[in-house]
């Protein structure tokens, strides 16, 4: 479960919440307290550790759900699911029900509206005959509930390393890589064996392991695919912003003005927190006994040289000209752009702007 | 003289330990049971009128069993001081309060040394020189001398603590509320890592006073948001963040708060709140605004919220004189609105 944590910091730093090694080792003493059991329980707590502003309570929130969700990855059945997807799913609801999804009547007469008749019928009749399977996916599939099955592909996705992907098109690259982490070539090879095989119930079998494959290969593609956005995505968005910040003003295009208005914003209010709070001292303001006392004892305790003390805060007044002539179009946007998200946080920002005459 | 001093500066210690540990142990026990699980700490607020929800419950449980010190944020009057306050209160101990503002500085907070009585001991000390060095030859016995007796000067003896000190030297643990630590000044932050992260703090002419470790005090930092706090002190807390109460939590509130309310009129009352909070304002109410409008409607001898009594009294819950103008055009639809609900 530390892997688990460590994977979920490495999410959160990728979505730009920034949580320092202390902070995780904060967590883990805090997890050792509170235990995982109750899921809001250890919410709330990774949540007053880890993301330190509203801002990033939200980013968190939505990594939150994102990372520790697994269910709807497996509840979500492919259009035409079989019978045993059914099945399957109805054991997920009702967790205390017995593992074997081929012992449960309850699925085969509700056999999923989509499902095809004939082939549920088919395999409601097969129910008897099918020998069970040997590879070891294979009795993970049909005899494993979800939760097993869930478990084996985060424990595949994680021994491949899913979570090192870094462009779309790595995706079925990975999902390649997960299904034969979780034993896909001995599947393969028992389906192949009992197709040739004489026996009606073999190839009822075969048939069926088919399925479920085909079914936990787009299960998988949907997991890695959630992978890539937890992963990924924040960190193509990372390397926009990088790109964007070099690259000349003049060359930047239309597509990319929402991306520069967020990185303007952030610079802007970098710039307002350093400046804001400057301190100066004067020779005026209130007297500072303490200092006056300690600097006035080297001199017998008289008070001949007096401290003051006094802070003014110097917040920044920006005044800024600006030419918005065409030759300057895109440097002005983004000046303008700049100006507009200072106004948003410090009070006083003019901005004149003139291409024939000045104007405010 | 000094002699003297000395001794009553090292004599109460052994008298005050065996008291302590005398009176530790209930308390121990009540606190523990106070704060050990979620729920108690939830019913115990409820019981001094301050109504929680899952998180704040959660940050006070591991506050406590993390000793881990809590910075509040949100807007302003949803009841951050209040947590501290009534935590205090729920768990029978005192609470200290340090008020932050612009250019507090260590004096105020951790400790000052008591000037006037130094400068009457140097006068002292002076008249009584010749005793102590009395049958001294040479000047390096009468320096071997004048080490002999200890350094009172900065002793405990002559040391003002402050909040901050007040609350580590607090035997039986207490809640520190550093209110508002957002209006301080960079610098007060990092005084303020040390006695964060170790309970402790170093005054460079004693040394390190700590803060009793089975009574850790519980620190409560509140701040408005009106600039970002450094990392470094992020990083020691516990971040919760307080927002706006949704109506059925706001209810609620104003029914353990202001238990004359009658139900119709609380309802309608929150709804209209809930409804100003949507509309772009200069200041939104918040709880403490809801809370003093029921009190001054049942001073009116109000039942129901008709448009004018609402517009005479809108000053209770908006403090800009914008935000009333922009309101009192909607106060009839607003007023509407709420009556509508029931």
């Amino acid at each position: 479960m530390e892997k688990t944590i460590v994977d979920f910091v490495k999410v959160l730093r990728t979505a730009e919440v920034k949580v320092s090694p202390a902070e995780t080792l904060d967590v883990m003493a805090a997890i050792e307290f509170v235990g995982y059991e109750d899921r809001a329980l250890f919410k709330n707590t990774l949540s007053m550790l880890l993301a330190k502003n509203p801002e990033e309570k939200e980013t968190f929130e939505t990594c939150f759900e994102k990372f520790f969700t697994f269910d709807d990855v497996m509840q979500a059945p492919v259009a035409g699911g079989s019978p045993d997807e059914a099945e399957d799913s109805d054991a997920f609801e009702d967790e205390n029900s017995g593992n074997n999804p081929q012992g449960q009547p309850g699925g085969k007469g509700s056999g999923q509206g989509s499902g095809n008749p004939s082939e549920a019928e088919d395999a409601e009749s097969g129910n008897e005959d099918t020998p069970p399977p040997t590879s070891a996916l294979g009795q993970l599939l049909l005899q494993g509930t979800r939760s097993d099955l869930m478990v084996a592909m985060a424990e595949a996705g994680r021994a491949v390393e899913v979570n090192q992907i870094v462009v779309f098109t790595q995706k079925g690259l990975y999902t390649r890589k997960i299904m034969d982490q979780m034993g896909l070539k001995a599947l393969q090879e028992e389906i192949t064996e009992r197709q040739e095989a004489a026996d009606r119930g073999e190839q009822r079998l075969a048939g069926k392991l088919k399925r479920a494959r085909d079914q936990l290969r787009d299960q998988v593609r949907d997991y890695v695919e959630k992978q890539f956005f937890l992963h990924a995505d924040e960190h193509g968005k990372q390397l926009r912003e990088e790109l964007l910040k070099k690259v000349k003003l003049s060359n930047l295009e239309k597509r990319n003005h929402k991306d520069v208005q967020e990185i303007v914003f952030k610079m802007a209010k970098k710039l307002v927190s350093i400046h804001s709070k400057r301190r100066k001292t004067h020779k005026r303001g209130q007297l500072d006994i303490r200092k006056t006392l300690r600097h006035n004892m080297q001199y017998d305790g008289v008070f001949f040289d007096l401290k003051w003390k006094s802070v003014k805060v110097d917040r920044p007044k920006v005044m800024c000209i600006c030419d918005v002539s065409g030759s300057v179009s895109n440097y002005s946007r983004f000046l303008l752009m700049f100006l507009y998200s200072l106004a948003e946080i410090i009070p006083k920002v003019r901005s004149f702007a003139f291409s024939s005459d000045l104007a405010k | 003289m000094p002699d003297a001093l000395l001794a009553r500066a090292v004599q109460p210690l052994p008298v005050a330990l065996p008291n302590l540990f005398k009176r530790g142990s209930p308390l121990t026990l009540d606190r523990d049971e106070h704060l050990a699980t979620i729920e108690a700490i939830h019913s115990g607020l409820a019981g001094l009128n301050y109504i929680s929800n899952e998180q704040i419950a959660t940050a006070v449980f591991l506050a406590y069993h993390l000793d881990k010190p809590v910075l509040i944020e949100g807007p302003p009057g949803v009841g951050k001081t209040e947590l501290a306050k009534s935590v205090a209160d729920m768990l029978g101990i005192s609470c200290i309060r340090l008020q932050c503002y612009e250019g507090l500085d260590e004096s105020k907070a951790i400790y000052e040394w008591k000037y006037g009585k130094q400068l009457l001991y140097t006068q002292v000390l002076k008249e009584t020189l010749g005793e102590i060095l009395d049958g001294a030859k040479g000047l390096t016995e009468s320096v071997a001398k004048l080490h002999e007796f200890g350094d009172v000067f900065f002793s405990e003896e002559f040391l003002e603590p402050r909040p901050l000190m007040k609350a580590l030297k607090e035997e039986a643990g207490c809640v520190l509320l550093i209110d508002e630590v957002d209006k301080s000044d960079h610098e007060f932050e990092s005084l303020l890592l040390e006695m964060l992260s170790d309970y402790q703090l170093s005054i460079p002419e004693i040394g390190t006073i700590k803060a009793n470790p089975d009574r850790k005090p519980l620190v409560f930092l509140t701040s408005n948001n009106t600039r970002e706090i450094s990392d470094a002190l992020k990083r020691r807390c516990l971040h919760l963040y307080i927002p706006f109460p949704d109506a059925d939590l706001e209810s609620q509130i104003v029914q353990a708060r202001v238990p004359e309310v009658p139900a119709e009129l609380r309802r309608q009352l929150v709804t209209f709140i809930q409804a100003l909070r949507e509309m772009d304002l200069k200041k939104v109410p918040a709880i403490s605004e809801t809370i003093d409008w029921a009190k001054a409607l049942i001073l009116l001898h109000t039942e129901s919220l008709d448009a004018d009594l609402v517009k005479q009294t809108l000053n209770v819950i908006l403090k800009f004189q914008e935000d009333i103008e922009s309101v009192t055009g909607e106060v009839q639809m607003l007023t509407n609105k709420a009556l509508k609900g029931s």
